[in-house]
């Protein structure tokens, strides 16, 4: 019963906001913004630029809301939305290569049961060329198709492919080095 | 190729996290989102008073173009009549019911008589013999002479100005006539085809005048509400 209550609330609070209701905005904005922060943050590495991102990707969540047909999770629709901006971001402010080679390859991810706190995983991902870190971001993290990856970044499936398999290596490559210097010290 | 453990553990500790953003944050987005409020009812305005000053334009011109057309027909008629009233006075005037391009067909005296016979007999009545129209032909040209003279005269001393406003009155009585006599009998094809003409002329008049009525009272409410949106 506490579920569909809150169902019905959120339906309430959107209706609420495509009337541009402020209030119901803001309502809907603080309730979602500080995760939407930490999506924009995985693939933008300045959190000023992230916030900027996310802002304007909230404009667009509002000046969209009336086609929202509340069949999915709201959240994931905003996250859709977030998504989709920082790609194009990317896209616009910094011209990204990939490499066009399809030759990827089955690494052996070390499945090492080490645990890492956020700041590291984020200092991980943050360490990947852009290519790589929208790939791995879209694929590891979103849980995207790689069918799909390459549609929404217009690179062949492939591309998308070996992206992922050069941010797994060079994942694990940091991972390795970040262990040694932790044994070093310790 | 399948996420393995260690991303798994990546995005449970990711989805898990949230970044407070600035408080200046929200207020920007505030910001952003009246901006595009105000926006768009003012951009709509605007376009409409775009539109009706382009619509306006068009008519205006359409308007004009078709006014000129108009006088240079009047003219080509005017100087028409003038001719003939000069050169064969006769024939003209009593030649009202018959259209006035068949006028403009007539020539020499001789052949005068015989086109306007025969015309004024097709308009009256087909049936009659060859003979007894030759005798009233005559006798209605004998008849057209006389009126003729006097009018004549009267020709010499008028101005320009009121001839052409007599001509001008004549043609649109000629036309209200032609089309009464045209009853029963027989359709004189280039005359149905003018008055038509002037019936098309007067729909486009009252059309645009109706459109300029209409993109008047788009621009006056536009206006008017515009300090209320």
């Amino acid at each position: 019963m506490k579920v569909i209550a809150l169902h019905q609330e959120e339906r309430e609070i959107i209706s609420q906001a495509v009337e541009n209701n402020r209030h119901a905005q803001q309502k809907i904005y603080s309730s979602h913004a500080p995760k939407m922060l930490s999506v924009c943050r995985q693939y933008i590495k300045d959190l000023h630029q992230a916030e900027d991102v996310m802002i304007t990707a909230f404009m667009k969540v509002f000046s969209n809301l009336k086609n929202f047909e509340h069949k999915g999770s709201f959240e994931g629709w905003i996250r859709r939305i977030m998504v989709n901006e920082c790609i194009s971001f990317i896209r616009v402010q910094k011209k990204v290569k990939y490499i066009e080679d399809e030759n990827y390859f089955e690494e052996t991810f070390n499945n090492t049961e080490s645990q890492f706190n956020v700041e590291d995983i984020q200092f991980l991902i943050d360490g990947l060329p852009d290519g790589y870190r929208m790939v791995f971001n879209l694929y590891a993290i979103e849980g995207f198709k790689h069918q799909e990856i390459a549609k929404m970044l217009g690179i062949n499936e492939g591309t998308s492919k070996s992206q992922l398999s050069h941010a797994r290596k060079m994942l694990q490559e940091q991972i390795n080095k970040l262990k040694n210097f932790q044994n070093g010290t310790e | 190729m399948e996420p393995n453990k260690l991303e798994n553990s990546f995005r449970e500790q990711l989805n898990k996290r949230e970044i407070q953003p600035s408080e200046m944050a929200w207020d920007r987005l505030d910001a952003m989102l009246s901006v595009a409020e105000n926006k768009k009812p003012k951009k709509r305005t605007w376009m409409y008073i775009a539109a009706s000053f382009l619509g306006f334009i068009l008519i205006g011109s359409l308007f004009f173009s078709q006014s000129e057309t108009e006088i240079k027909t009047n003219n080509a008629v005017v100087v028409q009549e003038n001719t003939e009233s000069h050169s064969e006075n006769a024939s003209q005037e009593e030649s009202s019911p018959v259209s006035s391009s068949t006028i403009t067909a007539v020539k020499p005296n001789q052949n005068a008589i015989a086109s306007v016979t025969t015309s004024s007999k097709k308009g009256s009545n087909a049936s009659k013999e060859n003979s007894s129209i030759s005798q009233k032909g005559t006798e209605e040209v004998q008849l057209i002479e006389e009126k003729a003279i006097p009018d004549v005269k009267q020709n010499k001393y008028i101005e320009s100005e009121s001839l052409l406003a007599e001509a001008e009155t004549k043609l649109q009585s000629e036309s209200i006539k032609s089309s009464v006599a045209k009853s029963g009998v027989k359709v004189n094809s280039k005359n149905l085809l003018n008055s038509v003409e002037g019936e098309l002329d007067d729909t486009f008049r009252e059309r645009v005048v109706r459109s300029i009525g209409k993109n008047y009272e788009t621009v006056k409410s536009s206006l008017a509400t515009r300090n209320q949106e």
